[in-house]
């Protein structure tokens, strides 16, 4: 009787055991799979309300009225207001929006053959020569400059490919399929697409950088640097004046400030755990009548 | 003995059905989660294949293909925009492209109620950037499944010239049927190559 007892209380508590068991099992499946849930819902919202943001700002900006380094809206959400200037801006406690416009950057005419070679050793920390294979790749006759290929040296790879030969690259990442640039590590070439753009401006290339990373292409004094930070939040025009003269110290003579065509932005947007982090760039249209902000215009209205 | 209190025999009987309850139980819930999960999937991938259609249309990038052995400026300047369309099919580049950062020619293809697409860097080294094409190795996801009577539809831009208008439309519209639920998903294509036609038109000038 007392085996029959201890046998069935054995079986009673192996079943408790095993319901027990299930029970934890079912609840860490329900958590997991509501915690799933549950982010990529967050994250999708943080998507969502990014696109929307940029789609709103896309509108803010394309109707706003602009001068010297801000543009003025009446849009809701939004502040009336917003500058220029390259640093975060709070809409809200979980939105920061970030805008520069292309009239403050700097822009370099691929044409020179000291500025090109400058701006990429910065980068490679080399001295290859990459205006002649650049100036080849764009020319349309066969004849190569004395660094320089033409499609003689593209023709020996194993998957030859010819030059481009139409007088304008049509993509950045294009660089990179040129002699000389192809070598270039990946690391290097992310730096350069992130840091350069290049607009087809009066016929040529235009490249402009970003004025925040103007110490890597020059040598310039702290108190030089300190006054540029300073025109630069409050007079974009005059700091790419500025920046001009101290170029042109330095051999970049040829460097000069664009129109603006571009704003070029980040945007930072948090829901709940998750975050999202976009750059955007809204072009206008290119018509030397439709800049919204130019040098010539800047210059009259002041 | 005191016959008020369950003999273990009778809770073992009881536990026995507990636990025949309960596993039909766990079961049935298991099945239900999973149900959920399939489902919360589902209702996801609604909006974020939207978004990333958006972006791939949004960035849609005026990219000129060789056509003839000898590319010339003229042929930029004639809009020879690499865009293919049909009803089933759409072929451009874009510098939103869902899974690579670079510059990529894309594919939607409906076929067998889905909507496939696939992508291919255009500066990839085993690519013709001139001529890019799919190569053998590109590999296809599905973006949208259990789709019916689905098409692609264009809208032209009524302010361009025809020869633009007729390669790159303005707008492109997906249409399709999915749980008895009409969709129609609208992209917007910006058009940024006036200042280009501008450029090689002084250029043809000059030389």
């Amino acid at each position: 009787m007392r085996n029959r007892k201890a046998f069935a209380l054995a079986m009673v508590l192996w079943i408790s055991a095993i319901l027990m068991a299930s029970t934890i099992y079912l609840l860490g499946m329900y958590k997991k799979s509501v915690t799933n849930a549950q982010d990529l819902n967050d994250k999708l919202v943080a998507e969502l309300n990014c696109d929307s943001y940029i789609d709103r700002l896309k509108f803010y900006a394309l109707t706003g009225r602009y001068s010297q380094n801000y543009v003025q809206n009446d849009l809701e959400g939004f502040p009336s207001t917003l500058v220029l200037n390259n640093t975060f801006k709070n809409l809200d406690e979980n939105v920061s929006i970030r805008l520069r416009s292309g009239g403050q950057m700097l822009s370099f005419y691929d044409s020179n053959i000291l500025t090109l070679n400058h701006l990429i050793h910065f980068y490679t920390k080399d001295r290859l020569n990459y205006n002649d294979p650049y100036q080849d790749w764009l020319d349309l006759d066969s004849n190569s400059l004395l660094n320089g290929a033409e499609n003689g040296y593209y023709f020996t790879f194993t998957k030859q490919y010819s030059c481009s030969n139409i007088g304008v690259i049509q993509h950045p990442e294009e660089l990179f399929l040129i002699k000389n640039f192809k070598d270039i590590d990946e690391g290097v070439r992310s730096e350069i697409i992130k840091n350069f753009h290049f607009v087809n401006h009066s016929g040529l290339n235009v490249w402009m950088i970003k004025p925040k990373d103007i110490k890597k292409y020059i040598i310039i004094s702290d108190f030089d640097l300190t006054q540029l930070s300073v025109l630069y939040q409050n007079d974009p025009i005059k700091y790419v004046y500025s920046l001009q003269v101290l170029l042109a110290k330095n051999g970049l003579d040829q460097a000069s400030q664009s129109p603006s065509y571009v704003i070029d932005g980040d945007i930072n947007v948090k829901y709940r755990n998750s975050r999202v982090k976009k750059q955007f760039s809204f072009y206008f249209q290119n018509s030397y009548k439709t800049p919204y902000l130019s040098y010539k215009n800047y210059l009259s209205t002041d | 003995m005191n016959k008020s209190a369950f003999s273990l025999i009778e809770v073992l009987v009881a536990m026995v059905i507990v636990s025949l309850i309960t596993t039909t139980g766990m079961f049935s819930f298991k099945l239900a989660i999973n149900q959920i999960d399939r489902q919360s999937s589902l209702s996801f991938d609604e909006p974020i294949h939207f978004s990333q259609l958006k972006n791939l249309f949004n960035a849609t990038y005026f990219y000129t293909e060789e056509k003839k052995e000898q590319f010339t400026p003229a042929e930029l300047f004639e809009y020879k925009y690499l865009f293919r369309k049909s009803e089933n099919e759409i072929t451009f580049v874009s510098s939103a492209p869902i899974y690579s950062k670079k510059l990529s020619l894309v594919n939607l293809k409906i076929i067998d109620n889905k909507l496939m697409y696939k992508e291919e860097e255009i500066y990839n080294p085993k690519q013709d950037y001139k001529k890019p094409i799919f190569l053998e190795d590109t590999s296809e996801h599905e973006l949208l499944t259990d789709i019916k009577n689905a098409k692609f539809t264009y809208e032209k831009p009524i302010d361009l010239p025809a020869d633009i208008s007729s390669r790159v439309p303005k707008l492109v519209k997906l249409e399709f049927v999915r749980n008895d639920v009409d969709f129609t998903y609208i992209f917007d294509i910006k058009y940024n190559f006036y200042y280009l036609k501008q450029f090689l038109k002084s250029k043809r000038l000059t030389q």
